[in-house]
């Protein structure tokens, strides 16, 4: 009888114990499901909002730098979007504004919302900011007019008999996009080059001898070339591996210029370690010891400005011009990184960069822009008296140097 | 260098180990005290039930699996993996009776995972190691005779993440293929651009990083005690955590847990036959 007690009283000592631990796993929060945006069936504007919301939560590569209150923004527009019907223009019209004001602080430049419902309008919070900012500059110009290096540059600036110039049609997001290029010497001692976008791959019949003739010159340089000059102003960006073509020509040895990391797990604050940005000689290169100029300016946005920050890395290399756009984070598609643009609900389509860019100083200058090393302002007065102030000022540089 | 100072730098290093581990584990408890007074409360109430208790020190290594148990669902290609890690304690045995005590087991502990792509992304991994000095504090269970013993342990832990290790391979999106679909259509991710091979020490996130861990600790074994009071064992164990590894710091937070299981070797030395009775 005393076995069997003392038996029992061990085993509910064990059965408390067991008791006590059950109850602490329940102290788990649940794995609650984490949905990708694109599978929001996106049948109803809270719908439309939780996958908006969550796929920022989750995509969004710039929480670590971004002021926005993202949890506000919940708080605030979830009650909100539950009041709309999806079904009416005006709540449509409504809710539009509300993806406007959400968005509007964001940091990401080269972010941009579609309303693919809504006769696919848009919306870049970096744009509206830029367009302000423009309103109150006197004398400026918001684009350089395509003109300027279609006719003035052309006509004004480079040698009569080193001419090249050329147009193709290519295909950027699905439409047909002019890609120009126009090369040539000024003064017989500069190289210029000029490209509207980073399409070197799909560069035609009429490109590809411009790009031809800026290489050759390059692998041959003769003796009388005092300089580069290299000319994004304008330019959208586009294809990451044109920067090894263009830069890889100049250079015998890698060049580590910045660093990107990406998230790697779904918290705001989840990123993977920095990885080194490279321009990587290509073969056949040679190590220019001349001065390289970039020239850019604030439409000079993405791998322009991935460009002008490579060249002036380089010992030989100035950026002059005007502060750049600040879309500095390279794009894939999302599946790459887990992060970056997505679909929310098959209403809004968001264009947002998959990775974080810093310069090699460590510098972060997404949604400010990158700096010049010489600043020269391209204003409406001057360029209607054909002059480009900023392509005068590389001129003076190269010649002083 | 002779073999003598081979030794004493060995010793040194160890003795400043447990150092470290000795002090962090007073934190802890300090911490857990401060945060749960009761704790401290039922400590005092018990400590004339060990005035008879038979106490018994020694040392114990192990191997362990750890899990990350989260939700990445939203996340293509992308699977959470057990890693290996190791662990050291210091187990300190107060044996009230035959059949019960009360150990703590001041110890180093890693809870390692993987992060791995999969498909067109194999290559891109990333292994996370993390050290924590950890305080279980258990109620022991015996069963057997004098020498062969089996035993249950099971009780509560503290824990402090130490430090941390990521060891991996990232896609370097900018460090691309050259040949990459004008030459080459790549099968891999590894085929389109450079991957970036890192190992560094993980930086800790005050916003995000919850370095303090609670959980439940359970574990079988089974000793056998030689002449002279020294007890060897060996012990399977489960650590599960109930704290996120994240801080609260956004809404609809995937939580991390960390369970993990362990198999233990060690020795326990009865400091009443070493020293005499206190």
């Amino acid at each position: 009888m005393k076995k069997i007690l003392f038996f029992l009283t061990r085993l509910s000592i064990l059965g408390y114990c067991f008791f006590i631990l059950i109850n602490f796993t329940s102290c788990r929060k649940d794995l609650a499901q984490v949905n990708a945006p694109q599978n929001y069936p996106g049948n109803n504007f809270s719908d439309i909002f939780e996958s908006f919301w969550n796929g920022m939560n989750n995509n969004y590569v710039f929480w670590s730098i971004d002021t926005t209150n993202w949890d506000q923004v919940y708080k605030t527009y979830k009650p909100l979007f539950a009041k709309l019907n999806l079904l009416d223009s005006t709540d449509n019209a409504t809710a539009m504004n509300y993806f406007q004001t959400m968005t509007a602080g964001l940091v990401d430049s080269h972010y941009n919302l579609t309303f693919t419902t809504l006769n696919n309008q848009q919306f870049s919070p970096a744009y509206s900011r830029k367009i302000k900012i423009n309103t109150v500059t006197p004398d400026s110009i918001y684009g350089l007019p395509q003109a300027m290096f279609d006719s003035l540059i052309p006509a004004k600036y480079i040698d009569a008999g080193t001419l090249k110039k050329g147009i193709d049609t290519i295909t950027q997001n699905g439409s047909p996009t002019p890609f120009e290029a126009v090369s040539g010497t000024i003064q017989n001692n500069i190289l210029y080059l000029y490209f509207s976008s980073f399409s070197f791959t799909q560069s035609g019949p009429n490109v590809l001898p411009v790009l031809n003739y800026f290489f050759d010159t390059i692998a041959k340089l003769p003796p009388t070339i005092k300089g580069i000059v290299i000319d994004v102003r304008g330019n959208g960006g586009g294809e990451i591996v044109d920067l090894d073509y263009l830069l890889g020509s100049m250079i015998t040895k890698p060049l580590t210029f910045g660093y990107t990391r990406s998230k790697n797990g779904n918290g705001r604050l989840d990123y993977t370690p920095w990885a080194p940005a490279i321009v990587t000689p290509q073969p056949g290169s040679v190590a220019l010891t001349v001065p390289i100029v970039v020239l850019a300016d604030h439409t000079s946005v993405s791998m322009s400005e991935i460009t002008a920050m490579a060249i002036k890395t380089l010992p030989n290399g100035k950026f002059i011009g005007t502060t750049t756009w600040g879309a500095n984070g390279p794009l894939a598609p999302s599946v790459y990184f887990n992060g970056g643009q997505f679909t929310a609900g098959n209403y809004v389509s968001v264009y947002t960069s998959s990775t974080m860019f810093k310069y090699l100083d460590g510098s972060i200058y997404e949604g400010k822009g990158v700096p010049p090393d010489i600043f020269v302002k391209e204003t409406a007065s001057a360029y209607h008296f054909g002059v480009d102030q900023q392509l005068e000022a590389a001129i003076t540089y190269i010649n002083s140097h | 260098m002779d073999h003598k100072s081979i030794f004493s730098q060995i010793f040194k290093r160890c003795l400043k180990f447990f150092f470290r581990v000795g002090v962090s584990s007073f934190k802890l408890m300090f911490m857990s005290f401060r945060q749960s007074p009761i704790i401290l409360i039922l400590l005092i109430f018990c400590i004339p039930i060990f005035s008879k208790a038979q106490f018994f020190i020694g040392l114990e290594a192990g191997a362990n699996k750890n899990s990350l148990i989260t939700n990445n669902s939203n996340q293509a290609f992308t699977t959470y993996n057990s890693k290996n890690g190791i662990s050291i304690g210091l187990p300190i045995l107060y044996e009230v009776n035959d059949w019960f005590a009360l150990r703590a087991a001041p110890s180093y502990m890693q809870k390692n995972y993987t992060i791995n792509r999969t498909g067109f992304f194999q290559g891109i991994y990333q292994d996370n190691i993390n050290g924590y000095v950890q305080l279980p504090l258990m109620g022991q269970f015996s069963f057997g005779d004098d020498q062969l013993k089996g035993y249950v342990n099971l009780g509560l832990y503290g824990a402090y993440w130490i430090s941390g290790r990521v060891k991996g391979a990232e896609s370097n999106i900018l460090n691309p293929i050259d040949s990459a679909y004008t030459t080459v259509t790549p099968t891999t991710i590894a085929g389109e651009n450079h991957l970036y091979p890192y190992d560094e020490k993980y930086q800790f996130n005050s916003i995000k990083d919850q370095r303090m861990e609670f959980g439940w600790i359970a574990g079988i074994g089974i000793s056998y005690e030689t002449a002279n009071g020294t007890r060897f064992f060996i012990e399977g164990r489960r650590t599960y955590s109930f704290t996120d590894q994240q801080k609260n710091y956004m809404i609809n937070q995937a939580p991390r847990y960390n369970d993990t299981y362990g198999i233990n070797v060690g020795f326990l030395m009865d400091m009443d036959k070493i020293f005499g009775r206190y």
